[in-house]
């Protein structure tokens, strides 16, 4: 018996030992420790390697996070997460995953194929293990040094932000957290402490980024997963393209999704970000899937800076998610196209927020949900005109489809006018595509699912105009894909 | 944002639970089905009090920071002496009202029998009031069902406090060709709160009128709730006209359910007020069921006027449409949340709103809120919603014809209001309503409006 009860101790002192010191040393661990604590916290950071500040940042924004509620306003439902129950950390592993791609679910192959992607790019989607080198992947070694090159040639930085809290700190110090505080909400919280990487773009004055810059093209760290940190600044006169995700649906082992992306835009300078969003949405009974509570915000800071949004979101159970922009500047000016479709059971509760503070500034909303399955699609946004926001002018347009009778719509806008010289307009409708636009179809031998895609696309060609070229076509296939079995 | 309740708004909730505490103690003893429902309501109201900026339905709208300096006791006041003379000194009345009219007079929470004409509701049209006791068991049973599935406090506090309202039943296949008159006056300050039910018999017509005016510049509170019920290929006009002083606080509800092949009409004039709450909810519940709720606020001083409004689409094929016109001036503040929800099974429903807001002062806020709640596919819902200032284009093209600055501003604002004044179907009512507007219109755009 003292043999064994020595070796208890034994054990015990163990632990508590590891627990004193975190687990900062433990350099060979995958994962950090199930569930969310101050250690979890320095695990991460120590595995960034970060500085102390960004450790006292995150920090901070844990306090934070345990005063807040999870925010239970949106129009969604879904059982409660445990936030105890999740890694917040774990290092892409190179012995799980699929062989080759006969393992892959033929499902995704199809899609895949529809949509027109590569073998090779395929592989690297589906999560194949292989002995491929990353950066063969897209056979495109060459493509990303070369472009890494020509963006250096102009100034510009495009890189991990993990990378840039530890070589362009003073920049990072400045802007993060700047436009999406820690506590702005909930998930904006928890994302602050956790996050784990994301990207960071620094364009410096009167430079216009030569080409659309893509998570696609930064592909040492494709696994950022869950809490995904962005910051884009555009300094003084100049112009970037950002375009995230992907159309091809994703394989993610994670289920919440909890991602923060800043925009910084200064005086007369240009930010164009698009997001094509197709995580899995769950099956057919609506079980799994991934939810995604996003905060996306953008700040035009400078006088005549403008912030356009454009975002597709065919995939995830449950979506949350305002891209919004902050008008401070004189004569800036913000856009939010979006096209949300929802199928099966899944939940989109999206919308957007213009908030005027500047003189003569202007926004402009396009948004188009379309609802088939047993879905639930919710546009909610806000247009508001600070008291000094003479001249504001917002033009918003919410168009809604039903495919099918079990699917339901909802438009939630809100519009707060402070002053008299605002002028804000807001129409918003809601129909279904009529018998007649099908017959026409068909009569001239159009399949009913062409049909149905041809005149959602027709529905969508507002936003999916306002797509860099490269995606607006896979997009468009997106949207008919994303509605099959909708009808029958 | 995180608005907490100071000390001050914790103390009116506090007045007002003890008055509820102290009527509904008066209720204990007997046993009818009033005082039933009362006791719910106040079960209810307890645990909630008054509602706060928290509750998303209250998001714009801080009741609390208008109740502070209002008093919540009922007091008695002896009816003013020349009390005909008090009435007619509102023209409209005078100008509106035919000599086969019903009327039906309130003032300060209290039935006026000197002052009201019931002689000619005799044919089809029974009239009871509240407050005489022996509640007709159909309005006993109109009440119940709103109350099972109430969720406005406020609606709570009326059925607890509420002490006088008038009752009428149409029968069936009844047309009232005479107007109905509902007027309540505020004479004096105090704390008011009226229930009026209305049952509507198959293929009857009846049009009822609302006037709500306050006199004096006292503080003075009140709820009032209408509870409709139409029932089958039934007509009603409501038109409702309401100008209070700017230190009245009124919660007005209005709940109506709307048979098959039923036409609800309902126009409002608001003006003025402290704070005003019209809380509007609308069922269309009957096939082909038409409804239609307008109405012209004119907001001044520190008004706040907000009009919160659900249209529920529960059966196939039936219409309704809103259409709402605000006109702000000082540092007045308007609030229209409209909400418009097609259930499943409401297949080719067809409805429309329209909030359009003219803000003539950069001190005025206007928020809106106006939402669509759709579950059937095969309909067609819309709304627009614009907000802004006269059009300096529209200005300098009439300025340009020779026409004087002050002229121009009030041609427009008049223009403003003039399509939706059209949904009055009564034209003799229409004509004096339009009037009214008118005068009021003319001091609107000269920057002032003391209604």
């Amino acid at each position: 018996m003292p043999a064994i009860k020595e070796t208890v101790e034994q054990v015990l002192d163990i632990d508590v030992d590891n627990y004193k010191y975190g687990w900062s040393t433990d350099l060979e661990s995958e994962r950090a420790p199930k569930g969310l604590s101050k250690d979890v916290i320095k695990f991460i950071s120590n595995k960034k390697e970060e500085p102390e500040w960004m450790l006292e940042w995150r920090y901070d924004a844990y306090e934070r996070f345990l005063t807040m509620k999870e925010p239970d306003w949106a129009k969604v439902s879904y059982p409660r997460m445990d936030l105890n129950d999740i890694y917040y950390y774990s290092a892409p592993k190179n012995t799980e995953g699929p062989e080759s791609l006969d393992e892959i679910d033929p499902e995704i192959l199809k899609t895949y194929e529809k949509l027109g992607i590569p073998l090779k790019e395929q592989e690297f989607l589906a999560g194949i293990k292989n002995n491929i080198a990353v950066d063969a992947v897209f056979d495109s070694v060459s493509v990303v040094t070369t472009f890494k090159d020509k963006l250096a040639e102009v100034g510009i930085i495009f890189c991990p932000i993990s990378e840039a809290i530890k070589e362009h700190p003073d920049l990072v110090k400045k802007y993060i957290s700047s436009v999406v505080p820690k506590s702005d909400n909930y998930y904006a919280a928890l994302n602050s402490a956790v996050f784990t990487d994301g990207s960071f773009v620094y364009i410096p004055p009167n430079v216009r980024c030569p080409m659309e810059l893509s998570t696609y093209f930064r592909i040492n760290d494709v696994n950022t997963g869950q809490f995904e940190r962005t910051l884009i600044i555009a300094d003084k006169g100049s112009y970037v393209s950002y375009l995230e995700g992907c159309t091809a649906p994703k394989r993610d082992e994670n289920q919440l999704h909890a991602a923060v992306v800043e925009l910084v835009a200064l005086e007369d300078a240009e930010i164009k970000y698009s997001t094509v969003q197709n995580w899995y949405p769950g099956n057919s009974e609506g079980i799994g899937g991934i939810y995604n509570f996003v905060t996306k915000r953008g700040d035009c800071r400078g006088d005549r800076s403008k912030i356009s949004w454009t975002q597709v979101e065919t995939g995830s159970a449950i979506t949350w998610k305002y891209p919004s922009c902050i008008l401070r500047g004189d004569g800036s000016s913000g856009e939010f196209y979006s096209i949300a479709i929802s199928n099966a059971f899944q939940q989109i509760d999206s919308g957007t927020k213009m908030v005027h503070l500047g003189k003569n500034t202007k926004s402009k909303i396009i948004s188009k949900g379309i609802s088939a399955g047993k879905s639930s699609n919710a546009y909610r946004g806000l247009v508001s005109s600070h008291k000094k926001a003479e001249n504001a002018r917002n033009f918003t347009q919410c168009d809604s489809l039903l495919i099918g009778n079990n699917c339901s719509a909802h438009t939630v806008p809100y519009i707060e006018s402070k002053n008299k010289s605002s002028i804000f307009e807001h129409e918003a409708t809601t129909s279904k595509i009529s018998d007649d636009q099908i017959f026409y179809c068909c009569q001239r031998g159009i399949g009913k699912e062409d049909a149905i895609a041809l005149i959602v696309n027709g529905f969508c060609k507002e936003v999916l105009q306002k797509l860099p070229m490269e995606f607006a076509v896979e997009a468009q296939k997106l949207v008919g894909i994303s509605l099959e079995g909708s009808v029958g | 944002m995180t608005v907490k309740p100071s000390n001050k708004t914790s103390q009116i909730d506090q007045e007002i639970l003890k008055l509820c505490n102290d009527k509904i103690d008066s209720f204990l003893d007997y046993n009818d089905d009033i005082s039933v429902i009362k006791r719910e309501a106040f079960k209810r109201y307890s645990k909630k009090g008054l509602p706060n900026r928290f509750e998303e339905s209250w998001k714009y709208t801080n009741i609390h920071k208008k109740l502070q300096n209002i008093p919540v006791s009922d007091k008695n006041y002896p009816i003013p002496l020349n009390v005909d003379n008090f009435i007619n000194s509102f023209d409209i009345m005078s100008k509106i009202k035919s000599d086969n009219d019903t009327l039906i007079v309130f003032m300060d929470g209290k039935f006026i029998p000197e002052l009201s004409m019931l002689e000619y509701s005799k044919n089809g049209m029974e009239i009871n009031f509240l407050s005489h006791g022996d509640v007709p068991r159909w309005a006993i049973e109109l009440m119940i069902n709103k109350h099972n599935v109430n969720e406005d406090p406020l609606f709570d506090l009326n059925t607890i406090l509420m002490q006088e309202g008038v009752l009428i039943n149409v029968s069936a296949n009844v047309k009232i060709d005479s107007n109905v008159y509902i007027i309540h006056i505020g004479n004096n300050d105090g704390f008011f709160n009226y229930r009026h039910v209305i049952n509507v018999g198959k293929d009857s017509h009846i049009n009822v009128t609302e006037l709500k005016v306050s006199n004096r510049v006292n503080d003075a509170l009140y709820t009032s709730s209408v509870l409709w019920n139409v029932e089958d290929n039934a007509i009603v006009n409501n038109v409702k006209y309401q100008a209070h002083n700017q230190s009245t606080v009124g919660f007005n509800q209005q709940y109506a359910d709307v048979g098959s092949g039923s036409i609800f009409n309902s126009f409002t004039i608001s003006s003025g007020s402290k704070l005003l709450r019209e809380s509007r909810n609308i069922s269309c519940n009957g096939e082909n069921s038409e409804v239609s709720i307008s109405g012209v606020n004119l907001l001044d001083g520190e008004s706040h006027i907000d009009t919160t409004l659900v249209v529920t689409h529960k059966a196939p094929n039936s219409l309704s449409k809103e259409k709402y016109k605000s006109i702000l001036s000082d540092r007045s503040r308007s609030v229209f949340q409209g909400n418009i929800v097609v259930d499943q099974i409401a297949q080719k429903t067809i409805a429309k709103q329209s909030i359009d807001a003219l803000i003539l002062s950069n001190d005025a806020e206007h928020d809106s809120k106006p939402e669509l709640e759709i579950y059937a596919d095969d309909v067609q819902c819309g709304h627009g919603a614009t907000t802004g200032q006269l059009s300096a284009d529209s200005l300098f093209y009439l300025r340009a014809r020779g026409i004087g600055e002050d002229e121009a501003r009030r041609l427009l604002v008049h223009a403003f209001i003039s399509d939706v004044m059209e949904e009055i179907q009564d034209t003799n009512l229409r004509n004096v309503l339009r009037d009214v507007m008118n005068n009021m219109l003319n001091r609107v755009s000269k920057g002032r409006l003391n209604v």
